[in-house]
C-alpha cells in the first residue's frame, strides 16, 4: 500500500516506514539511544530528500524523547536545573545549526558534511564505547572492579560560573553543560539526530554525572533542542513532512516497547557492545560512500521557481 | 476541450485531445497514464512533445581530494522543464530537419542549450558533460524520456500515444504540444495544458507548510509531543 508524502513529494510503501520505524524503534528501546544517526540515513537510502529527512527526524525525535522522559521522571532520574543550562546552549547551537544547514546546502557540501560528521563522531563513540565494554567484560571475567573516585578533577574545575546542581550532586561551572549543549544542538541540526548519543557520554566523562540520571536529562533538554530544530526547519525550508514523522513515530514506539522488553534479559556491557558495533558499522558505510568512487561523479539539486 | 488551430496550407486540420486535463495527485497517488490522441491529415508525421513546469537545477561533478570524494565542479541550467516527454511517428531525423527540432525546440537536448545556462558562468566547455548527467539523471526518475516514445497510427489519420506521469512529478501547469509535418516541413502545431495539482489532505498539508510555515511547525511538535505522551501513557498499562 502506497502512501504520497505531501512535503517529501513522493509516494512510498506504508509498511516499509512503519518498518523501519519499528526497526530503529526496537534497536532504540534496546540500547537506550534515540536512534536518529539510523534512521536519518536510512531515510536518505530510501531516496527521501536528505533535508526532508533531517527536518521529519527532528521532529520524530521530539516524540521519542517525550515519551523517553516521562519514564525517567516518573523515577526521578533528571536533573531539571542542569537540562535547562544545556538546553541553553542547544538553543544557540541548534539555531546556528539551521543557519549552518541552509549555507552548507546553497554551497553544495552539506552531504559530505553530513557524512564527515557521521565518520567522526560514530567512529569516535563507536570506538570508546567498544573500547570501554569489552574492558568492562575482560574484568568482570577475571577479578573484581576496583572503586575508583566519584569523579576526576580536571582543568575545566577551574572555570568561572560555577553553579550548584544537587541532584547530580556537582559544584561546576555553567560553561561547561552550555557548550555541550551547544555542540550536540548544531549536530542535531546538521545530522538530523537528537544527540543523545554524544550528550550522554559527555555527561558522564566530562561532567561526571551518574549514568541514570545523564540518560533522563538529555531526554529531558533533546526535546527542547529537535523541537527548536523542527520549528526553524519548518520555518526557513519547509521540510518537516508531518506525515512520515506520524508514520516513523508510530512504529518507532511499538518497536521501542519490544526492544525495552529485550533489553533487561541483556547485560549492560554486552548491549554497549553490540551498540558500539552497530555505531561502528554506520561509520564504516560512510567512510564507504566518502571513499569509493561513486556511481555517478553528478549530482542534481533542484531548486523550484 | 478541443482546441483547434486555423489550418496553415494545404488545408491541414490537426485536433487533439488528451484522457485527462487534470491529473489529481491524492494520498495514494502511484503515478498515472496520460493519453494524447488526435487526428491529422494523412501521411502526416507527428510528434508529441509534453513540457513541465520550469526548474532551476544544479549539477554538480565530484573529484577526488585527498581519498574523499567531494563536490567541485557545479553549473547551473535555469528555466528546464521539470518533466519532459516526446514521442513521434517516425525517428525524428527523418521527420524534420536537424535547423527545424533545434528552431521549435523538439528533443531535450534542444529544450536545454547553453541559453538555459548561467551567463556569468564561464564552464561552457564541460556543457555537454553536466548537461548528459542532467538528463541521464532526471531520466532515472522516469522525469525525463531523451528517446521519443512511438505513436501509434490507429487508421490513416487517426494517432495516440500513451504517457507515463510518475509519482514523483511536481504540481504546476504541464503543457502537450503537437506537432505536425509534411515532406519535412511543419504544418501545424496545437496545443493543450494539463494541470497536476494535489488533492486531499496532502495538498492542505502542503499548502499549510508553505503558507502557515510558523504554525505548522509548532503543529508538528504539538503533534510529536501528544504522540509521545499518549505512547508513554498506553505502554505503561500493558
Amino acid at each position: 500500500m502506497h502512501i504520497y508524502l505531501p512535503i517529501a513529494e513522493m509516494s512510498v510503501n506504508i509498511f516499509l516506514i512503519l518498518g523501519m520505524g519499528g526497526a530503529v524503534g526496537f534497536l532504540s528501546g534496546l540500547f537506550g539511544v534515540g536512534g536518529g544517526f539510523l534512521m536519518t540515513p536510512l531515510l536518505i537510502f530510501i531516496g527521501v530528500p536528505p533535508p526532508v529527512a533531517v527536518g521529519t527526524e527532528a521532529n520524530q525525535i521530539v516524540a521519542s524523547s517525550v515519551s523517553g522522559v516521562l519514564a525517567h521522571w516518573r523515577r526521578a532520574n533528571v536533573d531539571f536545573k542542569m537540562g535547562f543550562v544545556l538546553l541553553l546552549g542547544g538553543f544557540v547551537g541548534s539555531s546556528l545549526g539551521v543557519i549552518l544547514f541552509k549555507y552548507l546546502q546553497n554551497l553544495g557540501q552539506l552531504d559530505l558534511v553530513i557524512k564527515l560528521s557521521y565518520v567522526i563522531f560514530l567512529g569516535i563513540i563507536g570506538f570508546l564505547m567498544l573500547w570501554e565494554s569489552s574492558r568492562t567484560i575482560i574484568r568482570s571475567r577475571s577479578a573484581a572492579a576496583r572503586r575508583g573516585k566519584l569523579h576526576q578533577h580536571n582543568w575545566f574545575h577551574g572555570l568561572p560560573f560555577k553553579m550548584r546542581f544537587r541532584k547530580s550532586k556537582l559544584y561546576i561551572s555553567a560553561i561547561l553543560p552550555f557548550l555541550i549543549g551547544a555542540t550536540v544542538g548544531v549536530l542535531s541540526a546538521i545530522m538530523g539526530v537528537g544527540g543523545g548519543f554524544i550528550m550522554v557520554p559527555a555527561m558522564i566523562y566530562l561532567l561526571g554525572m551518574p549514568t541514570s540520571l545523564a540518560i533522563g536529562t538529555s531526554l529531558f533538554q533533546i526535546i527542547f533542542v529537535t523541537a527548536n530544530v523542527t520549528f526553524l526547519q519548518a520555518l526557513t525550508v519547509q521540510t518537516v513532512d508531518i506525515l512520515l514523522a506520524v508514520l516513523l513515530l508510530t512504529g518507532a514506539v511499538i518497536g521501542a516497547q519490544f526492544g525495552s522488553k529485550y533489553s533487561v534479559r541483556m547485560k549492560g556491557e554486552q548491549l554497549r557492545a553490540l551498540l558500539a558495533l552497530l555505531v561502528l558499522g554506520v561509520c564504516v558505510k560512510m567512510i564507504f560512500d566518502l571513499t569509493v568512487m561513486p556511481a555517478d561523479l553528478y549530482s542534481i539539486a533542484l531548486l523550484m521557481g | 476541450m478541443l482546441f483547434l488551430l486555423a489550418p496553415h496550407a494545404y488545408g491541414t486540420a490537426l485536433i487533439i485531445d488528451s484522457s485527462t486535463s487534470e491529473v489529481k495527485v491524492s494520498s495514494s497517488f502511484i503515478g498515472t497514464d496520460v493519453m494524447v490522441f488526435g487526428t491529422a491529415n494523412d501521411k502526416d508525421d507527428i510528434i508529441v512533445v509534453i513540457t513541465g513546469p520550469t526548474e532551476t537545477a544544479i549539477v554538480r561533478k565530484k573529484g577526488r581530494v585527498s581519498g574523499i570524494w567531494i563536490n567541485k565542479e557545479k553549473l547551473e541550467f535555469r528555466e528546464i522543464p521539470g518533466f519532459y516527454a516526446i514521442a513521434s511517428t517516425r525517428p525524428l531525423s527523418e521527420i524534420t530537419e536537424t535547423d527545424e527540432l533545434k528552431k521549435q525546440k523538439i528533443g531535450i537536448h534542444n529544450v536545454i542549450t547553453t541559453a538555459s545556462l548561467n551567463s556569468k558562468d564561464e564552464n561552457i566547455k564541460t556543457f555537454k558533460s553536466f548537461k548528459d548527467a542532467l538528463v541521464r539523471g532526471k531520466k532515472t526518475k522516469g522525469l525525463y524520456l531523451d528517446m521519443p516514445l512511438t505513436i501509434d497510427v490507429v487508421s490513416k489519420r487517426l494517432f495516440k500515444t500513451t504517457f507515463h506521469f510518475p509519482n514523483n512529478m511536481t504540481t504546476g501547469i504541464y503543457t502537450v504540444k503537437v506537432f505536425s509535418f509534411q515532406k519535412k516541413r511543419l504544418v501545424s502545431m496545437v496545443s493543450k495544458t494539463i494541470s497536476v495539482e494535489k488533492i486531499g489532505i496532502g495538498a492542505d498539508v502542503f499548502k499549510f507548510a508553505k503558507e502557515q510555515s510558523a504554525l505548522y511547525g509548532l503543529l508538528a511538535i504539538l503533534i510529536a509531543v501528544l504522540s509521545g505522551w499518549i505512547a508513554s501513557v498506553i505502554f505503561r498499562k500493558i
